[in-house]
């Protein structure tokens, strides 16, 4: 017990005197966190849309009227096709709405008048929100054009919906919370991909095992230390999501940091392994951008939903730590303590991390052979 | 005069050599730059959709009648919904919910028949799972859309045809094809990733070998010592990006709009760019640890905010106007542009002026930099 | 006698790269000793080393240390030894008193024992004044100290001491030995490894490994007696030693080595009597440990090194190096202050000193590295400040860890080396060629330059330094941690530079070497505070060693 002492001790030391991992555990995910809170935004609010009305527009205010009034797309006008699908190819604009000549027409005539819309496909999620922008501004127009003739839209079946936990469907709420997930992913990785590389370069290592130091020592006081370490890390950025970012957290915060903890525990194996395998920084930082960061930000869940993926990439979600606490710590912040969630992720976390522990343990070496 | 301009190309090429030998001498190297290309492709290409499909929904059916049951059937056969969940109660609608079995749900008030023959409006209840917000508001509007052509169905032709077509051509990418997003863009990502590990952190580590002494001390001058540094990892980024576009090619069938040779030269303004901005953080690091904390403070807001995860004009101004100096943004216009787009000359210089001044800044301050601090 | 360990039928071979460290070894270390194990390089000492304390495993045969065997009871053993490795196992981020109770606590020492111990090893250290400060911080000498106090925590019975000499002044290496002994005198055993020999003639006893296979184990004044009446010395001083040597060794197979000190010729003859020609200019002198290890080793290379006839040097004006006040402040530290010195055509130029006292930073300056905050430096005339490219264009340098690129071959570092120096063509593969043909690498052509050995570590370093023919050699601590042998073979291939009118400035700790220089500059305190020949700086009957340490007491006597 001693000896853990001292060893995590010692590992406290090292970190304070070491100023870049300070800057690693509190400015990186403060500049993180600003970004996801302020920058990622689901919400999909004014796709820039370009509008071209190729007959006399007199007939069809309303249905310029409901375009000029949507919050979901910015509307910029264009005199002729010609030059707003000029605007569309080169980035401008996202999608283009045409009402052309015959629109009006048609209408009074009571056939199906056309409207085209043309969307910028290179990015398809853009491409498929302004369809459905567009499909709805249109459907309020009709009704509006309708009533004014002296229909009763109201028949027909209302639907009176509600968002549960996240009325105002705003994306920040739910990816604060992923996303302190995925950089905790990240910090968890850059802190300890040194560490144990570094012992073995500056011959400490030798010292040690000639202690009465044993490698589950050794090992352990590394995960004790990186592990406060990162806690706190991961209690700054709850910090700055509920009380800057104003993120409204329902749970437990005792719940919170248990299950927090067991995140930790497979995420910082993770890096002690790459560390040890790789006995080399510039491979370790590498990796923890390829097998760390970007995974959890592609694959975790957090911004992109699981059930959506083909079911191999889904099997493969399972191997990323982040997958199994990202269900636990939004329901935390939005919802409130889910015991059902809490209970099976963290069991897979909690095994998770006594497997990666074993195999630190397995390939961590006593002698030096 | 000519004779020293040659034995400095000599030496410089053979700063070159010496890195892709170091490269090529360790197969851990080898793997990092070979592997991550392929395997990224081919795991992220399928990941990242805002497609919403294999929904899970709740029923309570108070009503329980001919004409509720069809609504359920309808639907159950729609594309979007995996499978539906009855449930008898609200208790374990709310249940459900919490647990996160099911999106959405669907409460049939009592009255749903009847008020539906006598003209009435009925009103069901859709719940949804805020948590997602955005798959929320995805799939409200998707049940909108059913119910209201349910209603078309069973009250026939009521109203009178005034209605709008919508017709819908998605250009660029007829078939609204993720991977042909998620391929281009993940080229910049990674050859990002690739070209400042080999930039930025092998000088750190150099420096902390004592091998960049010996090269200081060589009389190459400091710009010469990064034009050593630069071409090698521009050259294994080209390796990785041409690794991608044959994947992009043979498996998604991306189309090159603009011709390879376009994209190719393009592509070099970029990658000259992310180089110069590698050097640039190498100059001000001494040890690797340093230069991983500056790499990753630069990669990672780079790619939150370069327009990938989240449309940039979706951005507060201020985060907007990073995007004016952040190379990915350019990357991912030129290459969609290039690649699905057919942009003309004028669009491609747009976006290629900015990463050249980018280059030039980068570069000539590494350059200024290093020449301070050795001399 | 009692033992502290006893060695039986040992063998040990490695895999990647293959090799057999030690070769059927047995032996017994006695108590209460100070063993010294030398030998040349890859000998198998360290291995010896972590063997006996379980950190290797033996393939065949048996250890007992203190009555345990490593292997089984790895956790027994390190209760009853101490062990400092290469480089100290020092954590540099720690203070001193930070790093001695991290060791105490995991020796699972008491408070009352912490308490008496650290008081005692504080004393004995002299480090109490410092205990605040951070290892990293700490000077060659003081680390020394500071992995010695740490291993002596639990009062062990067997000290370990590899290689704890590497990189450390002459000053602290003696403080060291002295410290050593009274250790010794209270009962403690220690093994301790070292290339420095004059430290080893001080041993209780020695062990001398060569190729994994014990070759004497004994008295070191027994061994020296091996070349008893065997060692002279030129009478007179000559004005051109290294001539005079190279003319010597053309008697190679009378000879068992031969070196110069100062302006003195010293040979070790395979015979008592000297051939005619010699025996006129030599008197015989008291043989050293050093002058036995290299016979029974087999004698030194008394080849002329091929180098001097592939050397030419045209245009060398006769003042090559020029410092002028050269001075560096970093923050509020002087590094160096105001020095000023000459280096001369064809002369090696050796610059020595504590470690921290400014000798790396004088260097520094010198090859541009650094820029000097006060004062300027020429080479060949070509202000270093002005125009550093084109000064640095005639240097040749060598680093103190032979930075190569480890992960390649030797011919690709070659390669490397002889391209940014701007050679090309048929001129850079004649050029390697002769560099291949000099050090004799073909052998290792293809082998990846960090697993050669260290000779030949040294040999590629040396011919990547002067693949672009520098009339200009900065060699910086060239030799640290390397074997006699090797080492005499290093200054053959030098001194035959220096006689084509190549120019050398040294650093280095071994004071054999620094009498091989012209002129030496004793750095202290950042100033040059004497320049002059090694028999300027001598007084009659006095050692290099001697000197140095009389001359910076000297110092300290007038500074206060």
């Amino acid at each position: 017990m001693r000896i853990l002492k001292a060893l995590v001790y010692k590992e406290f030391l090292q970190i304070i005197r070491d100023p870049s991992s300070i800057l690693t555990a509190f400015v990186l995910p403060f500049i993180l966190i600003t970004i996801f809170a302020t920058a990622i935004n689901l919400d999909n609010n004014a796709i820039e849309t370009g509008l071209v009305i190729e007959g006399d527009r007199g007939q069809i205010n309303d249905v310029i009227a409901a375009f000029n009034g949507s919050k979901f797309i910015k509307v910029y006008r264009y005199d002729n096709r010609k030059s707003a699908q000029e605007a569309l190819i080169s980035g401008d604009i996202r999608a283009l709405v045409v009402i052309p000549n015959n629109f009006a027409q048609a209408f009074t005539a009571q056939i199906d008048a056309p409207i085209q819309i043309i969307t910028d496909a290179s990015d398809p999620n853009i491409a498929l929100f302004a369809t459905a922008y567009v499909q709805g501004i249109i459907s309020t127009a009709q009704k509006i054009i309708m009533e004014k003739h002296g229909y009763d839209t109201n028949i027909g079946i209302r639907i009176e919906a509600q968002s549960w936990y996240n009325p105002e469907l705003k994306s920040r709420y739910f990816i604060l919370p992923s996303s302190i997930a995925i950089i905790m992913t990240l910090i968890g990785m850059l802190l300890t991909a040194l560490v144990i590389a570094r012992e073995w370069e500056r011959g400490t290592m030798e010292s040690l095992l000639t202690t009465k130091a044993s490698k589950l020592q050794i090992i352990s006081a590394k995960y004790i230390a990186y592990y406060c370490l990162a806690i706190a890390s991961a209690a700054f950025c709850t910090f700055l999501s509920v009380v800057i970012f104003d993120v409204p957290f329902r749970g437990s915060y005792f719940v919170y940091f248990i299950t927090a903890s067991l995140f930790l525990l497979p995420s910082l194996g993770m890096g002690f392994i790459v560390s040890t395998l790789t006995k080399n920084q510039f491979l370790a930082a590498v990796a923890a951008a390829m097998f760390g960061f970007l995974p959890a930000v592609m694959l975790s869940g957090g911004l992109f939903e699981i059930s959506s993926m083909p079911s191999a990439i889904r099997s493969i979600t399972h191997i990323i730590p982040a997958t199994y606490f990202i269900p636990i710590i939004k329901n935390l912040f939005m919802t409130g303590n889910i015991w059902p969630i809490i209970i099976n992720e963290g069991s897979a976390l909690l095994i998770y991390g006594v497997l990666m522990f074993a195999l630190l343990h397995f390939i961590t070496k006593e002698r030096l052979e | 005069m000519m004779k020293n301009f040659v034995s400095v190309c000599y030496a410089v090429w053979a700063l070159i050599v010496k890195e892709f030998q170091i490269i090529w001498s360790d197969p851990k190297n080898r793997a990092m730059i070979l592997c991550p290309p392929v395997l990224m492709l081919a795991i992220f290409a399928f990941a990242a959709t805002f497609e919403v499909n294999n929904i899970s929904m709740l029923i309570y059916d108070k009503d329980d009648s001919q004409i509720s049951r069809a609504l359920i059937d309808k639907l159950a056969n729609t594309p979007y919904v995996k499978h539906i969940d009855m449930v008898d109660n609200p208790e374990e609608l709310t249940q459900k919910i919490d647990n996160e079995n099911a999106f959405v749900a669907l409460t049939i008030p009592q009255d749903f028949a009847k008020k539906i023959y006598l003209n009435e409006s009925p009103v069901v209840q859709l719940i949804l799972d805020g948590r997602k917000s955005n798959t929320a508001q995805v799939v409200s509007a998707y049940i909108s859309y059913i119910l209201a052509s349910f209603q078309h169905e069973i009250d026939g032709q009521s109203f009178p045809e005034i209605s709008v077509k919508l017709i819908n051509r998605n250009w660029f990418n007829p078939e609204l094809n993720y991977q042909w997003y998620i391929v281009t863009s993940f080229m910049g990502v990674l050859v990002t990733v690739m070209m400042l590990a080999i930039t930025a952190l092998s000088v750190a580590q150099e420096k902390e070998l004592g091998t960049f002494d010996q090269v200081l001390i060589s009389p190459l001058k400091p710009f010469q010592i990064l034009i050593g540094k630069t071409i090698p990892a521009i050259t294994v980024a080209y390796i990785d990006l041409t690794l991608m576009i044959i994947a992009g090619h043979f498996i998604f069938h991306i189309p090159a709009a603009r011709g390879y040779p376009m994209i190719y030269a393009c592509i070099f303004v970029f990658l000259l760019s992310i180089a110069g901005i590698g050097l640039f953080i190498s100059t001000i690091c001494q040890t690797q640890q340093q230069a991983i904390f500056g790499v990753f403070s630069f990669l990672a807001p780079t790619f939150l905010l370069s327009g990938f995860i989240t449309p940039i004009e979706n951005m507060p101004i201020f985060l907007q106007k990073f995007s004016y100096i952040n190379p990915l943004t350019y990357f991912f216009r030129l290459v969609r542009g290039l690649f699905l787009k057919d942009i003309d000359n004028i669009t491609i210089w747009a976006n290629v002026w900015p990463l050249l001044i980018i280059s030039i800044c980068t570069l000539s301050f590494a350059s200024w930099f290093f020449n301070k601090k050795v001399n | 006698m009692d033992s502290i360990a006893e060695i039986k039928n040992l063998r040990k071979t490695f895999k990647n790269p293959a090799i057999t460290a030690i070769k059927d070894l047995t032996l017994s270390l006695p108590k209460g000793k100070v063993i010294g194990l030398v030998g040349p390089d890859g000998a198998g000492k360290t291995t010896l080393i972590r063997l006996l304390l379980g950190l290797l495993t033996p393939d065949t045969g048996s250890i007992s240390v203190l009555g345990i065997t490593p292997v089984t009871q790895t956790n027994l053993l390190h209760q009853k030894i101490g062990y400092m490795p290469q480089k100290f196992g020092l954590y540099e981020d720690l203070s001193i008193m930070e790093n001695m109770n991290l060791y105490a606590d995991l020796r699972e020492l008491t408070e009352e024992q912490k308490k008496e111990q650290f008081e005692w090893l504080l004393k004995f250290t002299d480090l109490k004044p410092f205990t605040s400060r951070l290892a990293g911080n700490l000077s060659g000498g003081m680390k020394q100290k500071l992995g010695l106090g740490c291993t002596l925590l639990g009062k062990p019975q067997f000290l370990l001491l590899d290689e704890p000499g590497v990189g450390v002044d002459p000053i602290s290496r003696r403080e060291l030995m002295k410290m050593v002994y009274s250790l010794r005198n209270q009962g403690i055993t220690v093994l301790w490894s070292t290339s420095y020999l004059d430290e080893a003639e001080k041993f209780d006893s020695v062990l001398l490994l060569n190729n994994g296979e014990l070759i004497f184990n004994g008295l070191p004044h027994e061994l020296t007696q091996r070349v008893a009446k065997r060692v002279f010395q030129t009478k007179q001083p000559h004005n051109n030693p290294r001539a005079y040597l190279r003319k010597i060794m053309k008697k190679q197979n009378k000879l068992v080595d031969a070196v110069i000190s100062g302006q003195y010729v010293r040979i070790v003859s395979k015979d008592t009597e000297l051939v005619p020609e010699l025996a006129a200019d030599f008197v015989p002198v008291s043989p050293r440990f050093e002058d036995a290890v290299i016979d029974i080793l087999g004698g030194a290379s008394m080849q002329v090194s091929p180098i001097a006839e592939k050397i030419n040097i045209k245009n060398v004006p006769d003042t090559v190096i020029k410092a002028e006040n050269l001075t560096k402040v970093y923050g509020t530290f002087t590094a160096a202050k105001d020095i000023s010195f000459n280096i001369k055509r064809g002369e090696i130029f050796g610059l020595l000193g504590p470690n921290g006292a400014g000798k790396s930073t004088t260097f520094k300056m010198l090859c541009g590295l650094a820029k000097p905050t006060l004062g300027n430096g020429y080479i060949l005339n070509t202000d270093m400040i002005k125009n550093p490219a084109a000064a640095r264009s005639h240097l040749g340098y060598m680093a103190q860890k032979f930075s190569l690129f480890a992960t390649l071959s030797v011919m690709q570092n070659l390669n490397f080396f002889s391209g940014i120096y701007g050679l090309h063509g048929d001129k850079k593969e004649k050029r390697i060629k002769q560099m291949v043909e000099i050090f004799e690498l073909q052998p290792y052509l293809k082998q990846a330059a960090g697993n050669l050995p260290l000779g030949f570590k040294q040999r590629l370093a040396l011919a990547c330094a002067i693949m672009h023919n520098p009339p200009i050699l900065f060699l910086d601590e060239p030799t640290s941690g390397v074997d006699p042998l090797t080492r005499r073979e290093f200054w053959n291939h030098i001194n035959s530079m220096v006689e084509k009118g190549v120019t050398v400035m040294v650093t280095t700790h071994f004071m054999d070497e620094a009498e091989y220089c012209d002129r030496i500059a004793l750095i202290y305190q950042g100033q040059a505070i004497k320049i002059g020949t090694p028999d300027e700086l001598k007084k009659t009957g006095e050692t290099m060693e001697d000197a140095f340490i009389r001359l910076i007491e000297e110092y300290n006597k007038g500074g206060l």
